[in-house]
């Protein structure tokens, strides 16, 4: 009986998780940005400009080309995890928290401050509200990340060769062999493509649920969006403490794009932020809610 | 069904809100709590029907002490405050999302929810239309839908009118007469007095007063 | 007499609610100056060769300015990559997630009581509107003057010098040798970006007429990675960057223009409330 109603709760959840406004209006900005950074990369390749021109600048501003090889492009330095030009992958990866949280990661919030919490709590009991809860945030926030990066990669793909990088362009992938899967972006792009997908929905699926978490400390609904958001960007902002001592990356915001932006990934960071992320929700959701209080 | 309360203390920081409620509920009567605002009526049957944990003192359910994040009678309907639902879906299916998670029931049982409370199981307004009233309903609706063994209403009557209040009072006698545990709290005294076979008189948080129900007419027993 | 009252109602309620808030302002700005003091002293300390290494006492308030709160600059074409400058965009949404729901939750509670005594809800809006601009006005007021004191305490100098080797290890661009008067100076890096967020705020309150704060807090924040990305005069968030102020002399971000800019969006905003409160009914929120 306790597994038919946590399985019956799950499906509410995840069902509520999907079917909202929130989803939706969260998976049509990553998808106006998917389609900006298209734009802008499919339009650079067919243009008079673009990697022909390139060598045309540096004869221009140098005197000679220092890098006479044009680039080919391809399919991995295209896709919106791939390339570090436009705005809108700007826009994505500095959003990416909020877009994540704001399908179901205020959702808690919103129903204790409505009450719906005790018409559900009072029959599926504590555990299999917040493990549902928790379920569904981390599903639905990974989902609305990592569609509209699918998107991306299949609109690229209908154009971009997917050649697999190589390393004498100067400017192409600075996916180093020491970057966190850089010996498999450079060998086996695809896989790595695929990983940084699944890479990318945990994160995602996380910042929701630290959302989840952060309800049980903040009243305001607004709050439990803004904060989490406001304190990866914060992580942002400290990366440069580090400045000159190690030109690693530790802010989210930058290693879940796939190729690096500035600093290299490094394994053991993503797996402490993944630790440090599982600690802020795992134990404050199914710890804390196990003895929640509904008042 | 059987609830036994010993010596259950609720705190708030330094508030006692209840303070050594000592109690025995059965299946099959209609429990009645009056008090004053914040003599903690509401507080009381939050505390039985396992949203909050007592400070102290023991709850029992058939016996067996309620612990642990699973502290939620297997079988209960609850109304307490204002009831809250999905405002972009109607009443209907409101219940229905919500009696999926049990699955005890079936739709036709959900339908037939609705018409006792007088409410029209086919209306198409999503529940951010309906007036206070109309939410009142679907609230006691929602509690009852599933026959649960207790039932816990909270100002049942608030925001209905008068037929509204005679549904009330129609539909507690039938939980009762189905053998239902039923918790009614209520500032009409009359309507209370007219539904409760046993009224508790809480003040402060302490049970002052308990009467029963003879013949008609309420006689008063120790507490 | 009853706009005054309703103003020291509002001001109240917000400023006096949670008083710790602007305890994290102040954590926020000293957080920014310690980010600064360890990237000095790091570069010019510790990685170049002691004759390039720096005067700590020619570093400004001007300079902490420019690389804490001045932003960066756009995106340049070409092969340039481009980030977004984490702490200025941090800084501002600090400062709107302050007015965010104010407004909005009034609306739902105790604001109606006032609407009905004062009766009118074009005074109730104006009144929202003065406390928006007020409350960012404390804010950046509070954000440079924690800046300026610790500019002052650790012997820096407090003025509006730019250090042209701080700036060019910052920006990695020479600074242009042109006459700049402090004036000049601290209307590009003080009052236009507080001006900037002012007008970014009001904009921001003025959507929660319509939307869920949430969707506006997302919608300011797009504003901002987009006047960052782009350089265009028109893009308000480009006055909110110090570094592309004409005064600085690398971009041509007029202080005229940028005023003009903010009062274009100020007013609008504020006869947008108005207009459209005047049709909305005042419920509370769902």
């Amino acid at each position: 009986m306790r597994n038919k109603i946590l399985q019956n709760t799950l499906r509410l959840e995840l069902r509520k998780s999907f079917r909202n406004k929130a989803f939706l209006f969260s998976a049509a900005v990553g998808l106006v940005f998917v389609f900006m950074s298209a734009y802008s990369r499919i339009s650079l390749e067919f243009s008079e400009l673009g990697f022909r021109a390139f060598v045309d600048r540096q004869i221009e501003d140098l005197g000679y080309a220092k890098y006479p090889i044009v680039p080919m492009s391809t399919l991995y330095c295209e896709w919106i995890g791939g390339e570090v030009f436009s705005v809108a992958v700007s826009l994505f990866y500095t959003l990416l928290p909020l877009l994540a949280i704001l399908p179901y990661g205020s959702s808690f919030s919103e129903e204790v401050h409505s009450g719906y919490i005790k018409v559900v709590i009072s029959r599926c009991g504590r555990r299999t509200y917040f493990l549902s809860k928790f379920a569904a945030a981390f599903v639905s926030g990974g989902a609305v990340i990592v569609l509209p990066q699918t998107v991306s990669l299949l609109i690229c793909a209908a154009v971009f060769p997917a050649v697999k990088p190589n390393v004498i362009y100067h400017q192409y992938l600075a996916l180093h062999h020491w970057s966190m899967l850089g010996r498999l972006g450079n060998e086996h792009p695809l896989l790595f493509v695929l990983a940084f997908l699944g890479i990318d929905f945990v994160f995602a699926g996380l910042f929701a649920c630290l959302a989840i978490s952060a309800a049980f400390f903040f009243r305001s609904r607004l709050a439990v969006i803004a904060v989490p958001f406001l304190a990866l960007l914060g992580s942002d902002m400290a990366r440069s403490l580090l400045g000159h001592i190690s030109y690693v990356e530790i802010s989210p915001l930058k290693f879940l794009h796939a190729i690096p932006f500035e600093n290299y990934t490094k394994t053991p960071v993503v797996l402490l932020w993944l630790l440090l992320l599982n600690l802020l929700t795992v134990p404050v959701i199914l710890g804390k809610g196990c003895r929640y209080e509904v008042l | 069904m059987v609830i036994e309360l010993q010596s259950v203390v609720k705190q708030f920081g330094p508030d006692t809100v209840l303070d050594r409620i000592s109690l025995t509920l059965r299946s099959g009567v209609v429990y009645g709590f009056q008090g004053i605002n914040g003599s903690g009526k509401t507080m009381l049957m939050r505390l039985i029907s396992g949203l909050i944990y007592p400070t102290s003192g023991t709850v029992l359910i058939d016996g067996t002490p309620k612990t642990g994040q699973n502290n939620f009678p297997e079988s209960m309907g609850l109304l307490i405050e204002t009831p809250s639902f999905v405002p972009g879906q109607t009443g209907f299916e409101n219940l229905r999302m919500l009696a999926g998670i049990k699955g005890k029931i079936s739709d036709p049982e959900v339908e037939h929810a609705l018409e006792r409370v007088g409410l029209d199981p086919h209306d198409r307004r999503k529940y951010r239309k309906y007036s206070l009233g109309m939410k009142q309903r679907l609230g006691i609706a929602c509690a009852i839908m599933e026959r649960p063994d207790l039932l816990i209403l909270d100002e049942p009557v608030n925001a209905l009118d008068e037929d509204g209040i005679a549904l009330v009072k129609q539909i507690v006698r039938e939980e009762k007469e189905r053998g239902a545990l039923v918790l009614l709290s209520c500032h009409d005294f009359e309507s209370l007095s007219e539904m409760s076979d046993v009224i508790f008189r809480l003040v402060a948080g302490k049970i002052t007063r308990k009467t029963v129900k003879r013949n008609g007419t309420f006689v008063e027993e120790s507490v | 007499m009853k706009f005054f009252k309703m103003l020291q109602y509002d001001l109240r309620q917000s400023f006096l609610e949670k008083p710790s808030k602007w305890l994290l302002v102040v954590l926020l700005s000293a957080f920014l100056f310690l980010r600064f003091t360890v990237d000095v002293y790091q570069y010019f300390l510790l990685e170049l060769p002691g004759y390039l290494q720096i005067d700590p006492l020619s570093i400004s308030f001007a300079d902490v300015l420019l690389e804490t709160v001045g932003g960066d600059f756009p995106y340049r074409g070409g092969d340039q990559q481009f980030t977004v400058p984490a702490a200025w965009l941090f800084v501002y949404m600090f400062c709107f997630y302050f007015t965010l729901s104010y407004a909005r939750d009034d609306m739902a509670r105790g604001g109606i009581q006032v609407v009905t005594r004062v009766r009118s809800k074009t005074m109730w809006w104006v009144s929202k509107c003065v406390w928006n601009a007020l409350t960012v006005t404390c804010y950046f007021a509070l954000l440079y003057g924690v800046l300026f004191a610790l500019t002052w305490c650790t012997g820096k100098n407090p003025d509006f010098t730019v250090n042209a080797r701080i700036f060019d290890a910052y920006f990695a661009y020479p600074l242009p040798s042109l006459e700049r008067s402090q004036l000049a100076m601290c209307i590009a890096l003080c009052v236009l970006p507080w001006l900037a967020a002012v007008a970014m705020s009001l904009v921001q309150m003025t959507l929660l007429l319509f939307i869920r704060p949430a969707f506006a807090y997302v919608f300011t924040g797009m504003w901002l990675v987009v006047g960052a990305y782009y350089a265009n005069e028109l893009i308000l968030p480009n006055y909110a960057a110090g570094v592309r102020s004409i005064t600085v002399g690398i971009y041509g971000f007029r202080p005229e223009v940028g005023v003009i800019l903010s009062l274009a969006f100020i007013l609008p905003s504020v006869f947008a409330g108005i207009v459209a409160l005047r049709k909305k009914d005042m419920l509370p929120v769902q």
